[in-house]
């Protein structure tokens, strides 16, 4: 079986370095069967990478432990929901599906280019088959999932943080993301080598941007949500390398989706957008690099690999490679207009484009520092939490403000008289909100109040997009509002599937910012009959209940919460030992209130006498957050669904210009 | 001014790939000397200069060179350590001392107020200095607590012990360092 | 009268100088996501494990005391190193960390903002605008236009 499953993917292999020669050949324009040859190979790589798959879990499930692999992710008593979780538990599981993504993402998107773009096809091929090749490699050499073993009794079990619903999705949903980045990617260098540098490449890879930068950001959501329920310490991001590692391509992928836009409608800023899109890719696979090489815990990383090398050696080829084919192409990448004012919509995104990779850099740059201050010989400093809020806060509330800006101001440049227009109640609302919000002393926190003017200056921005919208359609079609509303959207998915994220940003915003500025916070030590005061809330402690799960004993603080006199029941927050793994973990109690802030409760300590360690935070609109999800999961499904009409319109403005070859 | 911008994106990629490659090297080294020990290879001992825990001064590695160094890595909160210490501690009265064995306690990874409490707690005599910043227990290789090395006459590492070590073992890793140098 | 204010005067002179000692100058939860816990390299509000239990005994034992966030960060970094801290300082190396991200924005920005000038100051020297421009520049604005609102 094993046997199969490495030979499987060493075929696999040798077929991804033979389709990359095949996509040469037929670029260079040999001979036109190398073509169906490279095609016909990339179908075999996927169903091969598919057997391999099938071999894998079929291990998984019959416990079969003389896959090492099998037996260091799995045991006996797993459940059964959780053994696909040890698919991606694993170093080589994880990268095997990395593949499988990337197999099947290259078929979609050779289907998806074979009109428009077929005679980029043979690059396309040969980019992918190479990004393919590469993790073939590392799964045929260092990290096989199929390395055997004499068949221990029962396996070692899955990491108990692992044994969760969060975890099942969350994985997934950031590979769907880092490999989905090597799609425009791949495009954008077919794109260069072939000499089609028009914008056709750009729109051709656009969805599969979004869809990529979805599915990172729904990921880091879950990823989220996860940690502020399940790792418990009052908060839902903690600058770990882990999340920023999906953060900086997030970033740089967000800047890719704005500039893309300047690019399509004039024809500025092309070298800018292959560096990004570049860029982005590099920053996944440097995110799959931090989180498989181990080389920012290396005091933990027992089980050294070898991998981090090829991790070092792809990243530095993506980046080079994509810089030195940008040289070549730099005469075909010239801007067709200019910049006319900085006042202009171009404009604004060209600063949104500098904040958003000024985000990113410095997300980078605190990652790397470390490693940096090590390299010129001295100790290793530590960069986390303070640094990188510092960077959002200053980089971050700008950029916020330029979301507001970007629709009221027009393309090319802005008169006087159209600024006055459109500013005057969005700015109004920025400036009686921060008033309103002074007014109820909430002046404590300048960031807040800050992001909070910002917040209602861009929703009313955004939300009169909408109503100036509907309102025009009403006159000229004489539709009632919520049908005007409908058909606008509709009709222009892209515009405003993009605004309906923007309003999720703001949720976002208000709810970070809110939780954590404007949070009240209480800690004490409370022997039975004490009680606690946390805003408005009063904690008593009851006492302490002792329960026992399948592989753990529980300790819970039992504590009666009154708000106002009135009773809202009892919340146990517990710490859990498990014996078998020897760690304790923190079940922290979560209570929503309706208004959508969150009572939060860490149990930090029990003493020998029975009196309780208890930290308490009540953390407003903190809901917020996880509703802003959703904004953004379905702004990003309105501007993903594939569009007829847009479609259409894309090949007509084709018809009408000729190849920049052909002039 | 494209040269420039060309040679500038060369530089910081070149720094990138050079800072990249040392945190991967360094990664499959973190092990390295404690494996190497382990096989028997007798790596030299990287040299450490550590003040002492408790009043002034200083020790070295290299001033030891000569006699048989126990160097033991340990920290006041970890709790095999607890169990250790009376172990070396009465292995260092009875019998390294008098033979002119040296010992060396690093405290690393912890606050110098409870390592103190901790040596007096325990009684401990010998040589206890403090790793600040813990870059001595990185470049040991040292991964878990507590650990000890044997280091030779010639100042290379000869055995390495992992967890708590016993009576026994310690007393038979030194005379074979003793013996063979 | 005057007995009773010296009185009150001379509790307060004993009374405020333990007040202030004993008067925490920070919060646990405050300084916890500034400190790492220095064994598991991850925040020590995130982190449960011994040195990390004692790390924080420590500093709920200064902040009793009176001590101030500073004060605590100091002694810490005096044992750990500076990787105990959660970012770097902003002098020495740890400067470089804080400066680096500021001047590739700051420097991007001017480099734009040069360029756009640059751009500008050569179309305006290049020609005066005849009515057939104006013209071509409403057709322009209005296709531009007629990508935003399709209605």
């Amino acid at each position: 079986m094993a046997l199969i499953g490495q030979g499987a993917l060493i075929l696999a292999l040798l077929l991804a370095i033979y389709a990359a020669f095949a996509g040469l050949f037929a670029g260079l324009g040999r001979d036109r069967r190398f073509m169906t040859s490279a095609r016909n190979a990339l179908w075999a790589i996927f169903a091969l990478v598919v057997i391999a798959d099938a071999i894998f879990l079929y291990a998984i499930f019959t416990h079969d432990f003389s896959f090492t692999v099998v037996a260091d992710t799995t045991s006996r008593s797993l459940p059964i929901g959780y053994m696909f979780t040890a698919w991606w538990g694993s170093q080589a599981g994880s990268l095997l599906l990395w593949v499988t993504i990337l197999a099947g993402f290259s078929l979609l998107a050779l289907r998806a280019t074979h009109r428009a773009l077929g005679e980029l096809q043979p690059w396309l091929i040969m980019i992918l088959a190479l990004i393919g090749a590469f993790f073939l490699v590392l799964l045929v050499v260092p990290a096989s999932p199929f390395v055997t073993q004499l068949a221990p009794v029962d396996g070692v079990g899955l990491n108990p943080s692992l044994q969760n619903p969060y975890m099942a999705i969350h994985p997934p949903a950031l590979y769907l993301g880092y490999v989905g980045l090597a799609i425009p990617f791949a495009l954008a260098m077919a794109a260069m080598i072939a000499g089609r540098t028009d914008a056709r490449w750009l729109v051709a890879s656009r969805r599969w941007t979004l869809a990529a930068w979805g599915f990172l950001g729904i990921g880091m959501l879950l990823g989220s949500h996860w940690a502020y329920t399940e790792v418990g310490w009052g908060g839902f991001w903690a600058w770990d390398p882990v999340e920023n590692a999906a953060l900086m391509p997030w970033l740089v992928a967000t800047a890719f989706l704005h500039s893309v836009m300047v690019q399509e409608r004039k024809g500025m800023l092309k070298v800018w957008n292959i560096c990004l899109i570049s860029g982005a890719f590099a920053l996944s696979i440097f995110g799959t690099f931090l989180t498989r090489s181990g080389i920012l815990s290396s005091i933990h990383a027992f089980v050294s690999t070898n991998i981090g090398w090829y991790f070092v050696v792809a990243f530095v080829a993506i980046i080079g490679g994509s810089f030195v084919l940008i040289l070549w192409r730099l005469p075909l990448l010239k801007a067709d207009q200019r910049i006319e004012s900085l006042v202009s919509r171009e404009a604004t995104f060209l600063f949104n484009n500098l904040l958003l990779v000024g985000i990113a850099f410095a997300v980078l740059w605190g990652v790397i520092f470390p490693l940096v201050t090590e390299a010129f010989g001295s100790v290793r400093e530590t960069v986390s939490t303070p640094f990188y809020e510092f960077f959002v806060i200053v980089f971050g509330l700008p950029l916020l403000l330029l979301m507001g800006l970007g629709p009221l101001i027009a393309w090319r440049r802005a008169s006087l008289k159209q600024l006055q227009r459109s500013f005057l109640y969005p700015l109004a609302a920025g400036l009686v909100a921060g008033g309103v919000m002074i007014g109820f002393g909430l002046g404590s926190s300048w960031p807040g109040v800050a992001a909070g003017s910002v917040c209602a200056f861009v929703t009313v921005t955004v939300l009169s997009e909408f109503v100036r919208g509907a309102a025009a359609r009403r006159s000229i079609h004489g539709e009632n509002w919520l049908l005007a509303l409908s058909r606008l959207i509709g009709r222009n998915r892209r515009r405003y599937g993009g605004y309906i994220v923007h309003l999720g940003v703001i949720l976002f915003v208000i709810g970070a910012v809110g939780s954590s500025a404007y949070e009240t916070q209480a800690e004490g030590l409370l022997k039975p009959g004490d009680s606690l005061k946390v805003g408005s809330n009063v904690l008593t402690f009851e006492g302490v209940e002792r329960t026992r799960g399948p592989n753990f004993v529980a300790r819970a603080a039992v504590l009666d919460v009154t708000s106002d006199g009135s009773n809202l029941g009892t919340l146990k927050p517990a710490k859990r030992s498990y014996l078998r793994e020897q760690t304790t973990s923190n079940e922290v109690a979560i209570r929503t209130t309706l208004t959508g802030g969150d009572l939060f409760i860490i149990l930090d300590g029990i003493r020998g006498d029975g009196a309780v360690k208890i930290k308490a935070f009540y953390k407003p609109v903190v809901a917020l957050l996880w509703i802003a999800g959703f904004f953004f999961v379905g702004g990003v499904l309105l501007c993903v669904w594939p569009d007829q009409r847009e479609a259409r319109r894309i090949l007509r403005r084709y018809a009408e210009e000729p190849l920049p070859g052909e002039a | 001014m494209k040269r420039a911008v060309v040679v500038v994106v060369a530089v910081l990629l070149l720094g990138l790939g050079i800072v990249l490659a040392r945190a991967v090297m360094q990664t499959s080294g973190a092990r390295a000397f404690p494996a190497e020990v382990a096989s028997g290879a007798k790596p030299p001992a990287p040299d450490f200069a550590l003040p002492l825990l408790t009043g002034d001064g200083e020790v070295t590695l290299a001033s030891l060179r000569g006699q048989v160094v126990v160097v033991n890595f340990w920290a006041s909160w970890c709790d095999p350590c607890k169990d250790e210490a009376p172990i070396l501690q009465d292995l260092w009265l009875t019998e390294a001392q008098p033979q002119g064995v040296a010992f060396v306690g690093i405290d690393t990874q912890d606050l110098s107020d409870d390592a103190r409490a901790f040596a007096v707690t325990y009684g401990l005599t010998y040589p206890l200095v403090h790793d600040v910043g813990g870059a001595v227990g990185r470049d040991w290789g040292v991964g878990a607590f507590p650990e000890t090395f044997i280091i030779d006459p010639q100042g290379r590492a000869v055995a390495w012990f992992p967890g708590e070590v016993t009576a026994d073992g310690l007393r038979d890793a030194v005379a074979k360092a003793r013996a063979s140098s | 009268m005057i007995r009773r204010l010296l009185l009150v005067l001379a509790v307060m002179l004993v009374l405020v100088p333990l007040a202030s000692a004993a008067q925490p100058q920070f919060s646990m939860a405050e300084i916890e996501s500034q400190l790492m816990c220095p064994t598991c390299q991850s925040r020590l509000d995130l982190s449960h494990s011994p040195a990390a239990d004692r790390i924080r005994a420590f500093v709920e034992k200064k902040r009793l005391e009176g001590w101030t966030e500073q004060q605590v960060k100091d002694a810490l970094v005096a044992d750990f190193g500076p990787s105990v801290l959660a970012a770097p300082p902003a002098s020495g190396i740890g400067l470089v960390a804080w400066v680096a991200p500021i001047a590739l924005v700051g420097g991007g920005l001017v480099v734009a903002v040069a360029i756009v000038f640059a751009w500008r100051r050569r179309r305006h020297a290049g020609r005066a605008q005849t009515p057939a421009d104006i013209a071509l520049e409403a057709r322009v604005d209005a296709a531009l236009r007629s990508f935003d609102d399709v209605l």
